[in-house]
């Protein structure tokens, strides 16, 4: 082998060493890092899977324990089992049934489940809601004791368990509905399961006995979400759940490739694919790569829940799991070849100088041997071969450099790439957040304005297309413009300019200069030089794309149109097209709810004018002599219209809130009152299912402010009422905070907190939500059109706050809402009429919260406060204040003392209190949940001085601090019992009114009789007109009216037109001034203006409310002089 | 109870030297550290604390009765540590630092019951050592019996270690029962089943607290054709089973026996060393963790542990004692029973308190106080 062929090998072995040792190295090193990482996803991936199931079963079985110790269940299953044994389809059974239906069928849909049973100890199962084949089989005897359902009921029943059953195909459930008898065969998939139940069941004790076990029905769309979140799982990354069926690991919920692979897709078990799969759903855990079930190989993670035998897997395809090592890989094999080549290359070069020399001396030796020439620069040219050497090695550098910039570049590309993939993101972000249309679009163009090369000009905008008119709107336009333009650019045709021509083309345009270029035919003074990228925004997927609107982006002057750069405007544009799209879809939609809306609303008002006959003719009805059972029928009447009557208002609210219709009112009002009034007439609920209703006030300091009351009055019932309807024991606590904000506004902070069974996590989300057609669980639960919170929370929206919600699932929920009020002018703060600054109060309850809210109100007032907790302790404390020295001071000026209490109750407390001779200076009042007002005189018997329902208002404090402190009296010495009646009666107002002239104007005869009947249990004089030339016909014979009441649409002449008569004077100047009040069963708010307009000084929305009309009544027949 | 807790130290041991002749775990070799707790609480505590702050361990594998787990339970959470606790318990216990490898009620009174009512008829009695397993047994099998429409005609409690059962045999004798819910521990037993044949009284009785070890102390004639219910026996026909019992009498001779809490305590090392592999790490912080949905292939069949509570998923036989004393299995559910250490008709608040009120009625130990006992009928 000669020189150069040796030194030339020797180069190739040396490069092919060192490059092959750090390739192999490196792809080592970064393949097991890569592997690490991606298990690491993998894992936690499937452990947020694996928790989540688990906090599914762990709720659910939850769920069914604490259903089955309600009262309610227990009371249904004993009763419909007795019920029972005469025979489903037995009298007895079916009104039985009906009477439980409705409250157990709100829990199942609350508990979002596919049906609820209650089993007798015996295994009949006595109700279902949804009534499929299996309700009245035995699960003991019958055709499914071999059921899960059964099973659950087995392992309930006999084992006292509460135990997920595993998901199977259940045959009642084969069916779609129950009435549904054609077999859901065209959606059979291959291996013959349709629809896979789990149940989990719970024993009823009722006094420690099992009456029988409450069992509910899961189905398996409940948990088909969870193989559909890919989250951090790359492109091909999946979420696997299987289990074993007959030897074969099936999938059992779809996939992300292969939507139809529930229960289509099955592997047998040992076959060698699969592999994860298969070690999942036999029982086993672990994670790393394996062959997976389409035979590739896979990256997993893998897990097993035994409670459900469920395996699940996450995955991902190892190439794109190693995708990056393939690139690191043929990234050095092409550095290796390069340096190869160079190697080679170097070598030959290298050899050939270093053999030269000695050639050329050999040259010389022959030359200086022959012809005895001496050649005298040999010393040079080895020198020279150094250099050579040298430069060679330069060159080699060189050329290394070069490959390493080479590969350096494409890393700058890469770079580039990541940055436009940012880029584009964050126009999707931007298209996506919640705002206007066009605001979205700017932020998009903000952020267009940070894409590399689009970056320079930074100004830019977006005109939306008028297909009919053919002509651009500029919608946008952040960066800096000039009045001119702005002017004269708010529309351009199309084809003008450069906008304009895009439009109509729908290509992009390059422009590279506006000076050079025709088609920038806009010009305008003072223009710099710039270019522009003009992109027409299409509509995508129809067959005719339409313009949508075009994308102006200023450039510096002749801006790159490579078609990189192109490409990327188009995908811009494309995402722009999404937006725009769903903008206007949305708006069709949001047209559609808004036709929808405004036929609700004149079709409840429709429904409203009839009910307005209903419900006043049945109260008519009941103030007639009837028999008993003609009162309980009347009563039910009387409820259930009102029930429906509340139906419909609130679709009303709610039609008007969609529509946009509901304007709020302005009025003033007494804060403290309404709320004391409001709490009171919770009361009575609360009570009956004895829970403590505790109203705290002392953070209200101004009674009078201006506003909607009616509405802040219906944010209340709704809240409260549902705080009532599911808390069972405990108590609810409504607490309300003034703070002023700027001047004239208040920021009402109110917030009701019950202890009630809570709200789950997962429904929070779409409780406010109104009959949304996905789930109307949540709303079906709370209450009769579900709209309630839903209206509550667009109405505190509306008056310029907000409601929110927070629950423990439980232990209870915390309702927050806060509206803005503004002040009244007849404002003034509130303060006990009596002094009782340095009045000693006692203030005895086992209930801690009721004490905190006494308490702080009395010590805001500056009464001294001291607490007790129970009987013993109060009496403890007595003595203790007593002083001998001062045997007349009562160590305490007023008790307040809670009737209900464990050991020693209020009233025995009261009793053992005035029998003892040191206390007769107190003055002790009782509080009870209990109201019955027949008890008042045996507590005044008993030595109380007053005596007040729970919760106590902040008037009720008043009323009883200042009777009962007022010139000192003693106890003894007051001969009332102080109640809310009594307090009543010390302001009211009816007896003035009495004998009062009015003038009904109404044509319709039900509504007159309803009318009357109302006004003459008031004792007023009453006369009827049928119409507005009646009525000018009445007032000219009779002057001595005191009121008008006014329906607007009549015949003839319909209110309006009356009133504006009668203002003029039409009617006689002595009446012209007559207070009238506009009675209509229009509701919505432009129908008062139109009253007011038309010269009415009030207004009553129909149907009548009786204390509404006595009220309004007392206001205006006062009023006159 | 210095038997039944040297053979499960065996059994531990021999499960490390297992693992020590295969290599040991991460490629290190195991070191067990024995200190004997004397069947007191007290010196469990404190050997523990030994264990954790001075020999710096990474798991401690032990405690038989319910008191030593509960005296050790603060120290491994105080100190973030790892027990593995082998015995058949009350349950109404779980701890992110204890992994519970014994059964729990449901895992072996509840099935039993039924079973004994299905098979005698519907008249139980109850006889247990007084202490807090036991009672909590009868609490829950009395509410079970309820259910199932049965009667509890007696109930009645020994002292620990008492060997005075003549009064028993008597309210026995008088409440005509058709079997015996048996949860006696320990020594006791033996006077038990032999004044019962000696009073003739020839009620099956089934025990939740007799195993193997036990049961070769007490006469043949007494104590054949009695039952027990546990998650192991010996005579379970099984290679794997085969290759534990075959390993543990080469190791310890010949006449040794197996039973649960043995079988438990050795799969307990097991388990950790799974755990171990998969965390990569003996630090017990990152072990506790890794030990959640471990399945093994133990000598009882196939155990999972709970992603949830630390318990074990394991399977339940119950077996009838043979002339030869060994047990002939006559019932079982292998497929592994999911654990749930609180029963759900109470709250966990609810249960609490019951073990509160226990504990103070028995001045803050976990057994009652050794008084002249009473029959409650």
């Amino acid at each position: 082998m000669k020189i150069r062929e040796k030194l030339i090998l020797a180069f190739s072995f040396i490069t092919i060493l060192s490059i092959g040792s750090v390739s192999v190295l490196s792809i080592t090193k970064s393949s097991a890092a890569i592997k690490a990482e991606m298990e690491n996803v993998l894992n936690s991936a499937v452990e947020e899977k694996v928790s989540r199931i688990y906090s599914y079963i762990y709720s659910k079985e939850k769920e069914v324990v604490f259903t089955a110790n309600q009262q309610l269940v227990g009371e249904a299953l004993l009763d419909l089992d007795n019920a029972f044994s005469h025979g489903a389809e037995s009298e007895q059974y079916v009104k039985r049934e009906l009477l439980y239906r409705e409250q157990l069928s709100q829990i199942k849909e609350r508990l979002n489940i596919y049906d609820l049973f209650l089993i007798s100890s015996d295994g009949d199962i006595v109700f279902s809601v949804i009534h499929e084949d299996d309700f009245g089989t035995n699960l003991r005897t019958g055709k499914y004791r071999e059921s899960k359902l059964a099973e659950a009921f087995d392992t309930a029943s006999s084992l006292l368990e509460t135990k997920i059953t595993t998901f199977e195909p259940y045959s009642p459930s084969q069916f779609l509905l129950s009435g549904d008898k054609v077999k859901k065969e065209d959606t059979t998939n291959n291996i013959g399961y349709e629809q896979h139940s789990a149940f989990v069941a719970a024993p009823v004790f009722h006094d420690d006995i099992l009456i029988g076990v409450l069992a509910m029905q899961l189905s398996d769309y409940d948990y088909f979400h969870l193989a559909s979140d890919y989250t951090s799982l790359k492109q091909t990354g999946e979420v696997v759940i299987t289990k074993v069926i007959d030897d074969y690991a099936v999938v059992i919920a779809p996939l992300r490739r292969n939507p139809e692979a529930a229960f289509n897709m099955r592997f047998k078990m040992g076959a060698d694919k699969a592999i994860p799969i298969q070690l999942s759903a036999t029982g086993y855990r672990g994670a790393g790569v394996s062959i997976g079930y389409e035979n590739t190989s896979v990256l997993a993670a893998w897990r097993h829940i035994p409670e459900l035998k469920w395996g699940i897997v996450t995955k991902i395809e190892s190439k794109e799991a190693f995708a990056i090592i393939d690139q690191i890989k043929n990234v050095l094999f092409i550095a290796g070849l390069g340096t190869l080549a160079l190697a080679i290359f170097i070598g030959r070069v290298f050899s050939n100088h270093f053999s030269a020399p000695i050639l050329r001396l050999h040259e010389a030796s022959e030359r200086f041997t022959k012809e005895n020439v001496v050649t005298t620069d040999l010393k040079t040219q080895a020198s020279d071969e150094i250099s050579q050497l040298s430069r060679a090695f330069v060159r080699m550098q060189r050329s290394h450099q070069e490959n390493l910039a080479s590969l350096s570049v494409t890393a700058e590309q890469q770079k580039l790439q990541t940055r436009y993939a940012h880029a584009k993101l964050k126009i999707v972000d931007a298209l996506a957040q919640p705002v206007l249309l066009a605001e979205r679009l700017k932020l998009a163009i903000e952020s267009i304005f940070e894409v590399p090369g689009l970056d320079i000009q930074k100004k830019g905008g977006v005109f939306l297309a008028d297909e009919n008119e053919k002509r651009l709107n500029l919608c946008c336009h952040p960066g800096k413009f000039s009045a001119e333009f702005l002017r004269d650019e708010a529309t351009v045709a199309y084809g003008a300019c450069l906008c304009g021509r895009a439009a109509e083309s729908q290509e992009i345009l390059v422009s590279d200069s506006c000076f050079s270029d025709h088609r920038h035919e806009h010009r305008w003074d003072n223009m710099t030089e710039h270019g522009h990228y003009i992109i027409p925004i299409l509509s995508h997927g129809t067959s005719e794309q339409k313009t949508l609107g075009v994308i102006f982006l200023y450039t510096d002057i002749n801006p790159c149109a490579g078609s990189d750069r192109l490409m990327l405007l188009k995908e811009i544009s494309e995402l722009f097209s999404s937006a725009i799209l769903q903008d206007q879809s949305r708006q069709a939609a949001e047209n559609s709810v808004r036709v929808k809306s405004e036929f609700l609303a004149s079709m409840s008002h429709e429904i409203r004018t009839p009910m307005n006959g209903v419900i006043g003719m049945l109260g008519a009805l009941q103030k007639t002599e009837l028999s008993e059972d003609q009162k309980r029928k009347a009563t039910i009447a009387q409820t259930s219209a009102s029930s429906l009557l509340t139906i419909i208002n609130d679709i009303l609210d709610f039609s008007k809130i969609e529509a946009g219709k509901l304007v709020l009112e302005e009025l003033d009002f007494n804060l403290r009152g309404l709320l004391g009034d409001f709490a009171d007439s919770m009361a009575l609920d609360a009570q009956d299912k004895g829970i403590e209703l505790v109203l705290e006030l002392t953070g209200v300091e101004q009674t009078m402010v201006k506003g909607d009351l009616g509405r802040l009055r219906q944010i209340l019932i709704n809240i409260v009422g549902n705080a009532i309807k599911f808390t069972s024991s405990g108590e609810i606590v409504i607490r309300a905070e003034l703070h002023a904000l700027e001047e004239g506004m208040f920021d009402l902070h109110c917030s009701v907190s019950d202890t009630g069974i809570g709200i789950p996590k997962d429904k929070i989300s779409t409780l406010f939500d109104s009959f949304s057609q996905g789930d109307t669980s949540t709303t079906r639960v709370f209450g009769g059109t579900g709209l309630g919170l839903s209206i509550s929370k667009h109405l505190s929206e509306l008056m310029g706050g907000k409601l929110e919600v927070s629950s423990t699932l439980g232990e209870g929920s915390h309702f927050i809402f806060n509206i803005k009020l503004k002040a009244s002018k007849q404002s003034e703060k509130v303060f006990p009429t009596v002094d009782i600054h340095n009045t000693s109060v006692l203030i005895v309850d086992d209930n801690d919260t009721n004490r905190d809210v006494l308490r702080g109100q009395l010590e805001h007032w500056g009464g001294i406060v001291s607490e007790s907790n129970c009987a013993a302790d109060a009496l403890a404390l007595l003595d203790k204040h007593y002083s001998p020295q001062e045997p007349n001071k009562p160590p305490f000026s007023v008790a307040f003392i809670d009737m209900q209490m464990p050991n020693m109750d209020g009233e025995e407390l009261g009793q053992r209190i005035r029998a003892d001779n040191r206390y007769n200076g107190i003055h002790l009042i009782m509080m009870t949940s209990m109201s019955s007002e027949e008890n008042t005189q045996y507590f005044k018997a008993l030595g109380f001085s007053g005596y007040f329902p729970k919760p106590a208002t902040t008037s009720d404090l008043f009323g009883a601090l200042a009777v009962v402190l007022e010139n000192n009296k003693a106890p003894s010495d007051i001969d009332t019992l102080v109640t809310q009646h009594y307090l009543e009666t010390l302001s009211h107002d009816k007896e003035s009114i009495k004998g009062a002239s009015i003038l009904l104007v109404e044509d319709n005869r039900i509504n007159q009789i309803v009318a009357l009947n109302i006004l003459e249990s008031l004792d007023l004089i009453i006369d009827i007109a049928d119409n507005g030339e009646k009525a000018l016909a009445a007032l000219k014979n009779k002057t001595a009216y005191q009121l008008i009441l006014m329906d607007c649409q009549m015949p003839v002449m319909d209110g309006y037109e009356t009133t504006k008569a009668i203002r003029q004077g039409i009617a006689g100047d002595e009446v012209s001034n007559i207070p009238i009040v506009a009675m209509t069963a229009n509701a919505m708010k432009g129908d008062k203006e139109k009253c007011i307009d038309a010269g009415m000084d009030d207004y009553l929305s129909k149907p009548i409310d009786v204390n509404e009309l006595e009220n309004i009544i007392i206001k205006w027949v006062k009023a006159k002089p | 109870m210095a038997v039944s807790e040297k053979s499960v130290v065996d059994a531990t041991l021999m499960a490390i030297d297992e693992i020590n002749a295969k290599g040991g775990v991460l490629g290190r070799h195991l070191e067990a550290i024995v200190m004997d707790g004397q069947s007191d609480p007290e010196v469990f505590a404190e050997h523990a604390r030994t264990l954790i702050q001075e020999k710096n361990v990474d798991v401690i594998f032990g405690s038989w009765t319910s008191a030593s787990r509960k005296a050790v339970k603060p120290i491994v959470e105080e100190f973030d540590n790892l027990l593995f606790y082998p015995v058949q318990y009350e349950g109404l216990e779980t701890s992110p630092n204890i992994v519970y490898t014994g059964a729990t009620p449901n895992q072996q009174i509840t099935p039993t019951v039924r079973w004994g009512v299905t098979n005698f008829g519907q008249r139980a009695f109850l006889v247990g050592s007084d202490y807090i397993f036991p009672r909590t047994a009868n609490l829950i099998i009395k509410k079970q019996l309820s259910a199932l429409k049965s009667l509890t005609v007696g109930e009645y409690y020994i002292p620990l270690g008492g060997k005075n059962v003549s009064e028993l045999m008597k309210v026995i004798k008088a409440s005509d029962a058709d079997f015996i819910l048996n949860t006696i521990n320990g020594d006791s037993n033996i006077t038990f089943f032999e004044q019962l044949q000696e009073h003739n009284i020839a009620i099956p009785v089934i025990s939740f607290s007799l195993a193997e070890d036990e049961v070769q102390l007490i006469d043949a004639d007494a104590i054949t054709g009695h039952y027990s219910a546990w998650s192991y026996f010996q005579s379970i026909d099984s290679d794997s089973n085969r290759q534990f019992v075959n390993a543990f009498k080469n190791k310890y001779g010949q006449h040794r026996t197996t039973n649960a809490s043995m079988q438990a305590g050795y799969l307990g090392v097991h388990l950790w060393k799974q755990a171990v592999n998969y965390a990569q790490s003996t630090d017990p912080a990152q072990v506790k963790n890794a030990v959640n949905g471990v399945t093994i292939e133990a000598p009882e069949g196939r155990v999972i542990m709970s992603h949830v509570n630390n318990h074990l998923w394991k399977p339940l036989y119950i077996g009838q004692v043979q002339r030869d004393k060994q047990f002939k299995l006559v019932w079982q559910h292998k497929n592994p029973i999911r654990p749930i250490p609180f029963p759900r008709y109470r709250t966990i608040a609810s249960w609490n308190t019951y073990l509160n009120s226990l504990h103070r009625q028995w001045q803050g130990k976990w057994s009652a106080p050794v008084v002249p006992n009473k029959a409650l009928l």
